[in-house]
């Protein structure tokens, strides 16, 4: 069930940034977009079996990291920004 | 209650709040560094993205056993800002009224801080004027004067201990007279 999960939105994700990727650059027809989009994310799915734990990993890691860097980039805003906004009024 | 095998409050503090966390925070930088662009579709899109790429996300964190660490992590960031804000804070008003304590600023009224605003602010445009003789700051300077003068009356100063002060004065009937 898990993996089904996982599979199904790794299946989402690819297709979504495929086609918004597409949509972005304009290089096909607006008709065609989606169906190479599913056919990306088709590929993608059938690579995946491969590298499904691997990925995980990634994903969950690189999260972390993001969480950190939230977190750092909220200290460092809560120390300095202030600052920054008084130097403007003078 | 148990949702998915888990109790009601894990499954809220790691599964569901570190889901809407991530969602929004996803969603946030998607918006602001306009990577697929902007308009209404883009933002359809640059939300089922980051809908799925959180699932995504937490999906894995609960696979790899990290959800339960993210509450902890979530509890020593909001403590470490407000420990950087508290200190920050209380060191800056220190050295700041330290600061006021020295000059003497401390001791002044709020009439005799503005006036002596007001007074380094005549001192410059008298300045300025000198420099450039430019004759349409006579008005803004006539005015600025007049309040330095109705200030110094009520607080007992004298303005003609300040060479400027004179100078103006000396100006100030000539133009009058003209």
């Amino acid at each position: 069930m898990t993996d089904m999960i996982f599979s199904f939105l790794l299946f989402l994700l690819s297709f979504l940034i495929s086609f918004a990727v597409l949509r972005k650059l304009k290089i096909l027809p607006n008709r065609i977009n989606p169906i190479i989009a599913v056919i990306i994310a088709f590929y993608f799915l059938s690579a995946s079996i491969y590298y499904s734990e691997d990925l995980m990993q990634i994903l969950g890691y690189s999260v972390l990291f993001l969480f950190v860097a939230f977190a750092i980039a909220l200290i460092y805003s809560s120390l300095f920004k202030k600052e920054e906004k008084e130097e403007k009024k003078v | 209650m148990e949702i998915f095998g888990l109790t009601m409050q894990d499954f809220f503090f790691q599964i569901f709040l570190p889901f809407l966390f991530f969602f929004l925070l996803i969603y946030a930088l998607l918006r602001k560094t306009k990577i697929l662009g902007e308009g209404t579709q883009t933002n359809r899109l640059n939300s089922l993205i980051s809908l799925t790429l959180s699932a995504l996300s937490i999906f894995s964190l609960y696979s790899l056993g990290l959800s339960a660490s993210l509450p902890i992590m979530g509890a020593i960031t909001v403590v470490a800002v407000f420990a950087a804000l508290f200190l920050t804070g209380t060191v800056s008003y220190g050295l700041k009224k330290e600061k006021e304590y020295i000059s003497g600023d401390a001791f002044k009224t709020k009439e005799e801080k503005s006036f002596g605003a007001n007074l380094k602010n005549c001192e410059n445009l008298w300045k300025k004027y000198e420099k450039t003789n430019d004759q349409n700051l006579l008005r803004p300077m006539v005015v600025k004067f007049d309040e330095l003068e109705q200030q110094a009356e009520k607080l007992g100063k004298d303005l003609y201990r300040y060479g400027w002060y004179t100078e103006f004065k000396k100006l100030g009937i000539e133009v009058k007279k003209q």
